[in-house]
């Protein structure tokens, strides 16, 4: 069982070539149903042959499969909207010196398929994949790419910057998606996380998952009890269980304190099962779609209750509807 | 919504950073905690403004609980989560809207205790043509803090450099040596300021010397002893207060300086209701601390629109309160003084006490400086800088001296040298100084002797 069983595939357009091509997600997998042979194109795209913009939006999803930047930008709840258009991150690229058209490695990124890229010195010190050429991957139909200047030969300080935009622009990339790759992405993130073997990493990383954890979870708590979500805090639950909940005071001094597992994010909210007729889901205990069985709360003072849910078929804002 | 007591919270080990910039001990997550879920009130409000965000990470950068580079990202992060939503960015600006010091990152490269250690050699005694302060032995050069005495005929005054330009440099072996000139100040045709001899003096050279056209000025023995590299005994302490509360102490100190230098202090109620909010919403300033207390005092008593009950006023502040309150002050002690010690690695910075100068003008305090925080290159005249340490100085005569940054000087490498005003001056020539040296974790205290 994983957590992505209680998520229908979906999917977005992607300008290609001189087109817009599918990209599909299903099961926790990215296919490019245009491109068959992906990964045949990568081989060439790393010799040097064109690569195709849907291929390069592949790469880029895998390599941030464990990046945390994606929740910090990403969607809070189905009212949260996030909106880039692929327009943007053209033009975003187009300002790129020449040669620094193509995605950059993040530094320590777990990537799901072994890409090799380099930091390139040839060309001017550019940072590119290795053996490929410059050129920009979305253009869009009837508008030429525009010629863009040399890029000069860019020192350690100039690399960095360089970087930090090519990252910046991935993330573009990745949110141009569109809301339900957002949540399914943001799923994947916040999965890597909660792995067994990554309580170092989440111990070291406490500030930033409360705050990807309050963000989340702060929404939801107020469509269950009407609390201000600005009185709402997460922190991450390690151990066995589902985790606590605390609500204290009354009226403007009413607190709610929370300590969920960081999987929570991925099992639950991504799934859209965040609150499910008037309780609040803590845990999966089947996943699956369109029928799921939870872990869920009434009250903040009431205990767990194990409850079936269906999925209703229709969404809100990129995320799954859910009812009892 | 953290409402964990902030005392008896042990202070983070040396230097307080770790090498990706999260800053050690409980009080860095809980600002980080703190700024992140701040972030995502922002986002949430609808009409939210970053501001309020980029006015709690200064806060929070400058007491110390927070370390600049996550700061800026989370500045970034949320600058994206914005855009990314088409709501406005606002600035970050210069960032110090709370009168803290701006972002800049430490200058120098400096890496707490790995860089190499200076040999900090004490000076002789003082010639009719010169008085050697001390001098520092960095990796690549020799750094000479001294008043040299010019024959009135040669009068520098007009000619502000030239008889500077004609001095060289030598060795007892023969060397010649490039000589730089940095932080200098004339009074009358004495100049005080800081000689960098180029390169460094091999290990068998037994002295250094400047000449002039009139013979020699200033001999510097290399192989003096006791060797000031290090003051003995003198080993960091954690400070008992908490980073708000160091930073209330050092906003209440700029007020001081404020008042001496004859500038506004740069504060209001609001201000200090602002950085206590958000130093309280952090957790690194008790609700029941007195430091939002007495600082509002101070305030207060230099006719600010601040109230706080006088009594919580420490005597320092009012020691200097009461010299710049008189009608007429007394003159300042007239020479210049060799100390010569270096002080042991606080908060990830180091010092070197090179030694005093004291005239017209006033008494300043001479030290050699890596790894501060904040500090510009060569300050702008007005309010004193946030260099996130405090430094008093109590004279033999039980006086204290509050000692703001009033100059810093480039000296070609990584390290500054700092002129730091008395405030108030030397009244008379001391011959010893408990120097209290306060960062946001550690403090050291010295007794220094001072040879005029």
């Amino acid at each position: 069982m994983s957590w992505f069983d209680s998520l229908p595939a979906a999917e977005a357009a992607v300008p290609c070539g001189t087109g817009t091509h599918a990209v599909r997600w299903e099961a926790g997998r990215l296919t490019l149903p245009a491109h068959p042979d992906a990964e045949a194109e990568m081989v060439l795209g790393a010799l040097g042959g064109d690569k195709p913009a849907c291929v390069t939006v592949a790469e880029t999803w895998a390599r941030h499969a464990d990046d945390l930047a994606v929740l910090t930008a990403g969607p809070r709840c189905a009212a949260d909207r996030v909106d880039v258009d692929w327009a943007e991150i053209s033009e975003l690229r187009a300002h790129l010196p020449a040669g620094q058209a193509i995605s950059a490695p993040r530094p320590g990124a777990r990537v799901a398929r072994a890409i090799q890229y380099q930091l390139g010195t040839s060309g001017g010190g550019q940072i590119r994949p290795a053996g490929s050429q410059a050129g920009p991957p979305f253009v869009r139909p009837g508008r030429p790419a525009q010629p863009r200047p040399a890029a000069p030969p860019a020192g350690p300080g100039m690399q960095d910057v360089l970087r930090r935009q090519l990252r910046q622009i991935e993330l573009l990339e990745l949110l141009a998606l569109g809301a339900e790759f957002q949540f399914r992405l943001a799923g994947m993130v916040t999965a890597a996380w909660a792995g067994p073997g990554r309580a170092g990493d989440r111990a070291s990383r406490r500030p930033e998952l409360s705050g990807v954890l309050t963000g989340r979870f702060a929404p939801a708590a107020q469509e269950w009890l009407g609390v201000d979500p600005d009185t709402v805090t997460v922190t991450p639950h390690e151990g066995p269980g589902w985790g606590t909940l605390e609500l204290s005071g009354a009226g403007r001094s009413r607190r709610l304190r929370a300590s969920l597992p960081v999987g929570w994010l991925a099992d639950v909210w991504a799934c859209g099962l965040a609150v499910v007729g008037g309780h609040l889901v803590v845990a999966v205990e089947e996943p699956g779609y369109p029928r799921a069985r939870v872990l869920a709360l009434a009250a903040p003072d009431a205990e767990p209750v194990s409850l079936r849910v269906r999925a209703t078929g229709s969404s809100a804002g990129g995320l799954v509807a859910w009812t009892l | 919504m953290h409402s964990e007591s902030v005392h008896g919270e042990p202070a983070p080990s040396a230097g307080g950073h770790s090498t990706d910039g999260h800053q050690a001990g409980r009080y860095g997550e809980r600002a980080e905690m703190y700024l992140r879920l701040l972030a995502e009130t922002v986002l949430r409000t609808a009409g939210g403004h970053a501001d309020r965000l980029y006015r709690a990470a200064d806060i929070l950068v400058a007491a110390g609980a927070l370390a600049d580079q996550v700061a800026a990202q989370i500045v970034a992060d949320l600058q994206l989560a914005l855009r990314v939503r088409r709501r406005p960015l606002a600035r970050p600006t210069a960032i110090g809207a709370a009168g803290t010091a701006p972002w800049i990152r430490r200058l120098t490269g400096f890496r707490p205790g790995e860089s190499p250690p200076w040999r900090v050699l004490p000076a002789g005694p003082a010639t009719p043509a010169s008085r050697l302060m001390a001098l520092i032995l960095t990796t690549n050069r020799a750094l000479a803090p001294a008043t040299l005495f010019f024959p009135a005929a040669v009068g520098p005054q007009e000619s502000y450099s030239t008889p500077l330009t004609r001095l060289t440099g030598t060795d007892d072996l023969g060397n010649s040596y490039g000589l730089g000139f940095s932080g200098g100040s004339w009074a009358g045709s004495a100049w005080t300021g800081t000689v960098m001899f180029h390169p460094a003096p091999p290990d068998t050279a037994r002295w250094l010397a400047i000449s002039g056209p009139s013979g020699l000025l200033l001999r510097a023995d290399l192989t003096a002893v006791p060797d000031g590299s290090m003051a003995p005994g003198v080993v960091p302490e954690a400070v008992p207060h908490s980073p708000g509360e160091r930073l209330l102490t050092r906003h209440a100190e700029a007020m001081l300086a404020a008042l001496a230098i004859g500038v506004p202090p740069g504060y209001n109620r609001a201000s200090l209701a602002d950085a206590v909010a958000t130093l309280e919403g952090a957790g690194v300033l008790s609700p029941l601390s007195a430091a939002p207390a007495r600082l509002a005092a101070l305030g207060q008593l230099l006719g600010l629109a601040m109230e706080g009950p006088a009594d919580e006023v420490p005597a320092r502040w009012t020691e200097v309160m009461a010299y710049y309150g008189r009608r007429r002050q007394l003159n300042p002690v007239t020479g210049t003084a060799a100390i010569g010690v270096a002080l042991p690695e606080v908060d990830g910075a180091r010092f070197a006490i090179a030694g005093l100068r004291s005239g017209g003008a006033g008494s300043f305090l001479h030290a050699v400086v890596q790894g501060l925080h904040g500090i510009p290159r060569r300050r702008a005249p007005g309010p004193p800088v946030d260099t996130g340490f405090s430094m008093w100085l109590r004279d033999d005569a039980g006086g204290w001296h509050l000692a703001t940054v009033e100059d810093v000087s480039p000296v070609g490498g990584p390290e500054g040298m700092l002129r730091l005003v008395l405030l108030p001056p030397l009244g008379h020539a001391t011959t010893m100084l408990t120097v209290q040296l306060t960062g946001s974790a550690q403090q050291v205290t010295a007794t220094l002797p001072v040879r005029w």
